[in-house]
């Protein structure tokens, strides 16, 4: 392991990202098979101020590299992107998105390094507009359509139920945007959650067929539970006339407490 | 004194000897790489024959290849899996191996080929875990593959057919110790997967050998030359935690992961 990292030059500190990215330097792993960049991150945190932000610029300039024409080996790319996330660079956030625009121009630049840039633009921040993501989306419908939902559930959801009907017409593009939309769903209020759910299903049936099967079925999952909680203030209603004085303050438990507003 | 299997190899190379020698000799100054140079003298999984063509392999590749540590994992990367098999019909059941949640998530997304992305296979894997239903989740969990190259892997040797974590101390620092996970941090989360051997296509399991950790400095060789099994070294003698058993098998898919999973 590198004790003199914090001793090396930033053009060093470079020269040692590089070949740490391709496994090629010691690094602290929690498991022999874990990726570069996850014992990369870990050393990080036991170095000075100096160096871990000399290993910062190494990787914008690392990215820079790639941004001139997309090329690398796909592991190493990979290891990059996922390195850029956790480091949560900005700047080098905004070039990966520029230099996503060329995607059609790179033909030597392997899917998986496309969907890794791609992904990585969804999980860091600033988050890209949605002009951005539908651009995306027009380059390559069926490999970025489900990319491109992330990117526009986490700034509008309005839209991103606009774009639904134009998900790739299979089971798996289905099931993988019910993870999305379920995530986006448990950040929401009860109401807003109740317009979420019912405006998305207002779109499923412009869907595809094969997509709309797995949305269908969650749609229906998650507007089972406003039957139950209809349910419940019955059930109150009833209980109350029930138990007359019983149901007053002093007799409430916590559950009670909450079903009666309190 | 009878020699060490690592004598009787390096006795066979004549010219090579030495220098395979001075190699090792040079990392006594690096503590991780003075541990994988003891580990090559201990060595007892590798017949000699093997033994001899990894070590020629290292002596060939200290000429072309940039250190002498790239040089060892070159020549390691040539002779995976060559400790012995366990017969299939002794086989245990059910394996299971722990590894970093953010790993895993990685391997979720990977397999996901651009269905999800890290973050979001993280949150899915901390809101299963403990589940035994996965819903819509499952098919990408089962792509994801459970270890990256090769697996290293643990299983009840008392009993085949159980969790081989369910002996163990339901918590992280325990399952880290005890399983050799040496440069674990305080914030590494821990996933723990089981699956069964049949439906994972029933791979070799191998005993591990040193070619199998390559530069891992938490690898310890298991002394018996007869074991069937490697053994890990859990990180701390005074935990009490017993050295677990540890095979290898090729990188699979999670296809024959079993319910639930669990997050330390």
């Amino acid at each position: 392991m590198p004790m003199s990292l914090n001793d090396l030059t930033h053009d060093d500190v470079r020269a040692w990202l590089d070949r740490a990215l391709h496994g090629q330097e010691p690094l602290p792993k929690l498991t022999q098979d874990e990726p570069a960049h996850l014992g990369i991150l870990r050393l990080e945190k036991s170095l000075m101020p100096r160096a871990s932000e000399a290993l910062r610029d190494a990787c914008l300039n690392l990215v820079r590299r790639f941004c001139v024409n997309g090329s690398g080996e796909t592991i190493y790319s990979e290891e990059l992107f996922s390195l850029t996330s956790a480091f949560k660079l900005p700047e080098a956030v905004q070039l990966l998105a520029q230099a996503s625009h060329r995607f059609p121009e790179w033909h030597g630049t392997p899917l998986e390094v496309r969907l890794a840039v791609l992904a990585m633009l969804v999980d860091t921040p600033p988050p890209q507009s949605v002009d951005f993501w539908i651009s995306i989306l027009r380059q390559d419908k069926e490999n970025y359509a489900s990319l491109a939902l992330s990117g526009v559930l986490s700034t509008n959801l309005r839209h991103a139920i606009s774009l639904l009907p134009e998900m790739p017409n299979n089971e798996r593009a289905g099931s993988a945007s019910v993870l999305k939309l379920d995530l986006a769903c448990d950040d929401l209020r009860s109401k807003k959650k109740t317009e979420f759910i019912h405006e998305i299903s207002n779109v499923l049936s412009r869907c595809g067929e094969r997509f709309r099967l797995p949305v269908a079925a969650w749609v229906a999952s998650k507007e089972a539970p406003s039957n139950i909680s209809e349910n419940s203030q019955s059930l109150v209603i009833a209980l109350q006339e029930f138990l007359g004085i019983e149901s007053s303050p002093r007799t409430r438990t916590p559950k009670l407490c909450h079903c009666l507003g309190s | 004194m009878p020699l060490t299997v690592y004598e009787e190899a390096l006795a066979g190379l004549s010219t090579n000897a030495q220098q395979i020698r001075d190699a090792f000799s040079a990392w006594t100054s690096d503590s991780r790489l003075s541990q994988v140079s003891c580990n090559v003298a201990n060595e007892t999984a590798l017949e000699p024959s093997h033994f001899t063509a990894l070590l020629l392999t290292f002596a060939s590749k200290l000429t072309s290849s940039g250190t002498s540590k790239d040089a060892w994992i070159a020549a390691c990367r040539e002779h995976k899996f060559k400790g012995r098999v366990i017969p299939s019909e002794n086989c245990p059941l059910i394996l299971g191996r722990a590894k970093g949640l953010e790993h895993h998530a990685d391997a979720v997304e990977k397999a996901s080929k651009g269905s999800l992305t890290k973050q979001e296979a993280k949150k899915w894997l901390l809101k299963y875990s403990g589940s035994h239903s996965l819903a819509w989740f499952e098919p990408f969990l089962r792509d994801a593959l459970l270890g990256n190259f090769l697996v290293w892997a643990t299983f009840n040797p008392d009993n085949h057919r159980t969790n081989p974590f369910d002996r163990l101390p339901q918590a992280r620092e325990e399952i880290y110790t005890a399983l050799g996970l040496g440069d674990f941090r305080a914030d590494d989360a821990l996933i723990v997967l089981i699956w069964s051997h049949l439906d994972t296509d029933s791979p070799p399991l191998h005993r591990p050998t040193i070619a199998d950790a390559e530069d891992f400095p938490f690898y310890r060789p298991c002394t018996d030359i007869a074991a069937a099994w490697g053994l890990t070294e859990p990180l701390s003698r005074s935990s009490g935690l017993q050295p677990q058993p540890e095979v290898v098998m090729p990188q699979k898919t999670s296809k024959g992961l079993q319910l639930p999973f669990r997050i330390f």
